[in-house]
């Protein structure tokens, strides 16, 4: 009894606590509701991120699996908000929105140039 | 999946991990790879040696992760990424000394695919003893290279699901509906109608719920005519809102619900929005979506005539119309007054050629009857010749009927057999679940699928891959004939919209053609749209309900399409014999009790009539009979046309007819699932569908917990378990539990693998792996009937003989009544096939030859045994006189070739007509009674036909009683008055129904002679005597104790109850003088003795009053003499002159015979 009562006091703190974040990609529109933004997503605790995050409790695996999608994050220049699609983005240690990318392409290691330009090219 | 280690696991891992730490250091220098050893070691070393170490590891981890989760999916991508890597030429293991200098935007100067990913994983590094000596062992430093790989797989799936969001949202986006997703929204915020009108494929279904959800609605509800279709759009909706594990879109159908509290879009059938209309608690809906509209559906149609008035009282509730392109007008005017707004949305339709193909005359076999298969075949060829193979598109057939379908499939697979092009697969709803969903499945490459169909394709079922449409024209439908209680099952063509809807089937998924098997001529002159449901089929239920309803004047509703004034007035009477309604129109507390009820009125009835009639461990009988008979029929097709299916089925046959067959078929199927024995095998050998049978237990179930919500049964005592049993119970139920989640882990894989077809797969099924698979439905019902419910199940439901069956019987053909049929007088001397019937509202009808009396009518023919020859002296006639003569009551009459009966159960027939016929007319002496003014009873032996007719009058007033009481208590508002008189009469129900049951068998059993006789037209004309004759008043009234007697206007004679007519059929020269002789021959009262000379009626009225009293008060004797009776009077007869001292009834009969001379 006493186990139960205290389960469901977990459980109502936690909703209470939930925050959603409207996550919307600046670039591509995609708009979804994340329930965490930073590092360490407490849904799945072996992973961390490097880099803030938008971190959505994976929708298509049952509850309690662990499973997150990151969607995206705020771009490290220009702090508009992205989604992680290599047509909107770029990780590198950060994520970065594609046109901040394209301004400093120099800044970052040739491998990455030639992947930009693949992307850029194919869009 | 041991994720958390036993104690006694871990004790023993840090005992071996000590000891390997030893060996640990002695093997360092070599075995190391992260050390600076040899590089082929390091090119040789693979994470898959070490799979069993690492799998370790992660289970210690105690965490859930994506990693532990897809395990065997993870080592797949370890494999092929060392592979890659290989390949590459890189290495496995990558020294971790690269430099981390950062440039001013704070990224690492030096590249490494590792900062591509945005994961780290951490789990802990766990040494593990490995008994494999000769493989590799982990360490720290390997470990950290090896959750690298992790973090790749992490980002991998990550993208992988990223990707899956975003396709999805995308595949939303391109939806034709999306662009109009802002005018819809605010459409529906400004105004309190919107109609959205798109074809399929535009996405009106799944996406305007989701938008009003977002839009702000909280309480959604959003009906389809179909129960599948609820099941299958709340899935997908759930899917598509991120919510396939919430409860957020749910749904609502006949026998379950996914609803919850926290239910914000609810996907509900037709038929039970419109029962929480009715009860008085309608959920709190905002937004009300009707889908599907222009099917114009009984229940749809019903349902938008009630929110066009529900809407004007409640203002918080928004209406949204969703139908295909045809017919808005309708639709649009129908809501004028309330202005509409209309959104048209596009469907996404490929370009579809248009072919006619008119069968010409020439063509036609000589026998037009039969349909020529050729021209179809003659399409198959046409599209093989024109169309590569490669080309992939299914081809799709659309008849009108079954046997339409199987013609067409057997010259089809004939030709398809030659060329091995095509896999030909039958649809139709008569198919069980499994050989529909064969439609679904992929065939091999370079054949197609020739799917032929009813128009069940036609917008019920949507099949992807079709290319080509061929379009017979014709629909097979149901019209009701409301006169005769008739349905008719008849070919049609088809309407224009019809004919484009099936057109269109060919370009859902690329460019078609269409066939039309008939002449552009006959397209133009084809009906605009389909006749309503509304125009077609029994309004009887639907009537009741607007009366529970609430709707006053059913006759004023405003109907989309009004009825037929006919059928809605037939509907009302059929609902007055019923006792529904008063005579003026009212709902009684009956008619309450069976709007409650979803089966037909007449099954609603027996259910009631049941619960109030049968003694509590029978009552489940009428429950199961009705329910067996509300449902679609349990045998497949080939359950009547395969010998072997007929032999096995004989046992459970009763010869009562098939009603009793059904149940005995039901409850030998309880006894097998009881045994624990499967069923499906048993099924199929007897031809049966066995998800009737378990439709038939859900429906008995849920008309049991009606009958117990509305009082009208106890709810049961929890059985108590020991608690032995209820351990057992439990490991069963946890078994179920087990077999269910495989399952449905199971039909989840398979509905990821595309099912191929054989190109052979039409012919025969292998049936043993059909047997072994898990049956969900077996388990499902095996969680919720358990070994003692299934127990009671038949115990309840088997009424085999005795008084059980004889009361079940009555219940059952009391609800049906006046649904009864007589044989024709020359059934005697005819085949089986040309065995006549006679019903009140349509002479001339088949037994139906699939059903038990349809093989066997000699059960329903008298013996020479059983007519007596030498009838009593001085009477004659043509019929047959005996004890035996039989009834049939029956539960409809289908149209197909011919009129027949379907459903039908044997009676005892004047034993059952006395008891229900709605008005009963006798003559003087109780001889002749004639029977809802259709049938003629003679009883030419004294006193016989009085005392059964007075006998049933009694048992008739008792069983109303009982039904009437049980009705009383039912009721949640019920007077004081009723209260006390409970109290007062306290006769316990089961008393009460023992002693009508004992007396019901013992009146059905009676043994009397009689004849009976169909009345024509031209009988009737002379069978009544007429107004404008002196009535005898009948005091005291033997029939009904204070009933005022009060003449016939029509018929003559004077009512003795509110059924039975005394007095207005004329005598025939028998008739007359079995009158007057009884008359004259002096009678003894067997209780006191005294002899008199009275009529049947006073030799009654003397028994029933005058002789018990006499005994009670002493009163002075009763002197009654042929000259000195006391109503007798001054008689002076008009046309002989006499003066005579006569009673009224013996006026009437001077007059009679005075006329005659």
């Amino acid at each position: 009894m006493f186990f139960f009562s205290v389960k469901m006091a977990e459980s109502k703190a936690k909703e209470v606590t939930q925050v959603e974040y409207d996550f919307k990609c600046a670039s591509c529109n995609l708009n979804e509701k994340a329930h965490y933004k930073g590092t360490t997503p407490p849904f799945s605790r072996n992973v961390i991120l490097k880099y803030s995050s938008y971190v959505m409790k994976d929708p298509f695996s049952p509850p309690g699996k662990g499973e997150i999608i990151v969607l995206g994050a705020d771009c490290a220049i220009c702090k508009k908000t992205v989604c992680i699609s290599k047509e909107c983005s770029l990780f590198y240690s950060k994520l970065f929105c594609l046109s901040c990318v394209y301004d400093s392409i120099d800044k970052f290691p040739v491998e990455i140039k030639s992947k930009v330009m693949q992307v850029k090219n194919a869009i | 999946m041991g994720r958390s280690p036993s104690p006694y696991n871990s004790r023993l891992h840090k005992r071996k991990r000590s000891q390997s730490r030893e060996k640990d250091r002695s093997r360092k220098v070599c075995l190391n790879p992260s050390s600076s050893s040899s590089k082929e070691l390091r090119s040789e070393f693979s994470f898959l040696d070490c799979k069993k170490e690492l799998n370790k590891i992660f289970m210690y981890s105690n965490e859930s992760n994506t990693v532990v989760n897809n395990l065997e999916d993870f080592w797949v991508f370890a494999a092929k990424y060392e592979a890659m890597l290989k390949k590459a030429g890189k290495p496995l293991i990558q020294d971790s000394l690269s430099s981390h200098e950062l440039n001013d935007i704070d990224v690492p100067i030096q590249f490494s695919k590792f900062h591509c990913i945005n994961f780290n994983t951490q789990i802990k590094y766990v040494d593990t003893y490995s008994d494999e000596r000769h493989k590799q062992r982990m360490d720290k430093n390997l470990f950290e290279s090896f959750l690298k790989i992790v973090s790749t797989y992490v980002d991998f799936k990550n993208k992988e699901k990223f990707d899956k969001l975003k396709k999805l949202r995308q595949a939303q986006q391109d939806l034709p509906v999306a662009k109009y997703r802002t005018e819809i929204v605010s459409a529906v915020q400004e105004k309190k109608v919107i109609i959205v009108a798109g074809d399929t494929g535009c996405g009106k279904s799944t996406q305007v719920p989701q938008y009003l959800h977002e839009a702000g609605y909280q309480n959604i509800a959003c009906t389809q005519p179909r129960r599948i279709a609820c099941v299958s759009l709340s899935k997908r909706v759930a899917y598509e809102m991120l919510t396939q594990f919430e409860s957020k879109v749910g749904y609502q159908i006949r026998f379950e619900k996914s609803k919850t509290a926290d239910t914000k879009i609810c996907f509900i059938t037709e038929g039970l929005l419109l029962r929480q209309m009715s009860s008085e608690n309608l959920p709190n809906y905002d937004v009300i979506i009707l889908d599907e509209i222009h099917e114009r559906h009984l229940m749809g149609d019903f349902l938008l005539g009630v929110l066009k008035c529900l809407i004007h009282s409640r203002s918080d509730i928004k209406l949204v119309l969703m139908s295909a392109t045809i017919n808005i007008n309708l639709f649009e005017n129908y809501f004028s007054a309330e202005s509409a707004a209309v959104i048209e949305v596009p469907g996404r339709l490929f370009p579809i050629e248009l072919r006619y193909k008119p069968i010409l005359i020439d063509d036609k076999p000589t026998r037009d009857d039969r349909l020529d298969p050729q021209p179809y075949v003659q399409i198959m060829q046409l599209i093989e010749s024109k169309y590569p193979s490669d080309e992939r598109g299914d081809l799709l057939i659309f008849m009108s009927g079954v046997q339409e379908i199987t013609a067409i499939c057997d010259a089809a697979q004939q030709y398809a057999e030659k060329t091995k092009k095509w896999i030909v697969l039958p649809l139709h709803s008569g198919l069980s679940l499994t050989e529909q969903d064969k439609v679904f499945d992929y065939p091999p490459d370079g054949v197609r699928k020739c799917i032929v169909s009813t128009n069940i394709a036609e917008t019920s079922v949507t099949i992807d891959g079709i290319r080509f449409v061929v379009d017979s024209g014709k629909v097979k439908e149901m019209s009701y004939d409301s006169t005769t209680k008739m349905q008719r099952l008849k070919e049609f063509w088809i309407s224009k919209a019809s004919a484009d809807q099936r057109k269109g089937r060919a370009g859902r998924t690329g460019p078609g053609v269409c066939y039309r098997v008939y002449s552009e001529q006959q397209y133009s002159d084809m009906e605009q749209f389909s006749t309503p449901e509304v125009s077609r089929v029994p309004l009887a239920s639907l009537l009741l309900l607007m009366s529970s309803l609430g709707v006053s004047d059913v006759r004023r509703f405003p109907f989309l399409d009004a009825p037929p004034e006919d059928a809605v007035e037939n509907a009302l009477l059929e609902l007055k014999q019923h006792g529904a309604l008063t005579s003026n129109e009212k709902l009684t507390a009956l008619g309450k009790a069976l709007a409650n009820l979803p089966v037909e009125v007449s099954l609603a009835k027996a259910i009631v009539v049941g619960s109030a009639t049968l003694p509590p461990n029978k009552r489940d009988s009428a429950l199961a009979l009705a329910a067996a008979l509300g449902i679609r029929s349990i045998f497949t097709t080939r359950a009547h046309r395969d010998f072997e299916c007929e032999n096995a089925r004989k046992p459970e046959e009763s010869d009562h007819g098939d009603p009793l067959t059904l149940l005995s078929l039901y409850c030998a199927w309880l006894t097998v699932k009881g045994e624990n024995r499967g069923g499906r095998a048993w099924c199929k050998r007897r031809g049966i569908e066995e998800q009737r049978l378990y439709e038939l237990t859900k429906l008995a179930a849920q008309l049991r917990g009606l009958l117990q919500d509305n009082n009208l049964m106890e709810t049961p005592e929890p059985e108590s378990m020991s608690s032995a049993e209820r351990a057992m119970r439990h490991g069963q139920l946890k078994q179920l539990k087990d077999m269910r989640r495989q399952y449905k882990q199971r039909a989840a894989e398979d509905s990821k693998r595309k099912k191929r077809l054989k190109v052979d797969s039409w012919e025969i099924v292998d049936e043993k792996g059909d047997d072994d698979a898990l049956d969900i439905r077996d388990i499902e019902f095996r969680m919720t009937n358990d070994a003692a419910r299934i127990r009671s199940l038949i115990n309840g439901a088997s009424a085999s003989s005795g008084r059980d069956l004889i009361m079940l019987k009555i219940v059952l053909c009391r609800a049906l009544y006046p649904q009864v049929a007589v044989a024709d007088q020359f059934n005697h001397c005819k085949s089986i096939s040309e065995q006549l019937y006679h019903t009140w509202s349509k002479p001339f009808v088949f037994l139906h030859p699939n059903s038990y009396f349809g093989k066997q009518p000699r059960v329903l023919q008298l013996s020479e045994a059983d007519i007596q020859t030498d009838g009593p002296p001085g009477y004659k006639a043509k019929v047959p006189l005996s004890a035996k003569h039989q009834i049939l009551c029956y539960l409809s009459l289908l149209e197909t070739t011919k009129p027949y009966i379907v459903n039908s159960m044997r009676m005892p027939a004047a034993q059952t007509l006395l008891l229900l016929a709605h008005s009963i007319d006798t003559n003087m002496g109780f001889t002749r009674i004639v029977c809802d003014s259709w049938l003629l009873l003679e009883f030419p032996y004294p006193d016989t036909g009085l005392n059964l007719l007075l006998k049933a009058t009694k048992l008739r007033q008792r069983w109303d009683a009982l039904i009437n009481r049980r009705l009383a208590d039912a009721d949640p508002n019920k007077s004081v008055e009723s209260e006390l008189r409970k109290q007062t009469s306290n006769i316990s129900y089961e008393e009460l129904q023992y002693q009508l049951s004992c007396d019901v068998s013992s009146y059905m059993n009676s043994e009397v002679y009689y004849t009976i006789r169909r009345l024509l037209p031209g009988d009737l004309k002379v069978m009544y005597c007429g107004p404008g004759e002196v009535h005898p008043n009948i005091d005291p009234n033997p029939f009904e104790q204070g009933f005022e007697c009060h003449p016939h206007e029509k018929k003559g004679g004077v009512y003795v109850t509110d059924n039975i007519v005394y007095n207005c059929v004329v005598d025939t020269d028998w008739s007359y003088n079995f009158y007057q002789e009884a008359y004259s021959l002096t009678w003894s009262c067997p209780d006191c003795g005294i002899t008199l000379c009275l009529s049947p009626l006073e030799r009654i009225q003397h028994k029933e009053f005058t002789c018990s009293s006499k005994r009670e008060t002493e009163q002075e004797p009763v002197k009654i003499t042929k000259d000195n009776r006391p109503n007798a009077k001054e008689y002076k007869c008009e046309s002989c002159g006499n003066t005579l001292s006569l009673t009224p009834v013996e006026i009437l009969k001077h007059k009679k015979s005075c006329k005659l001379k």
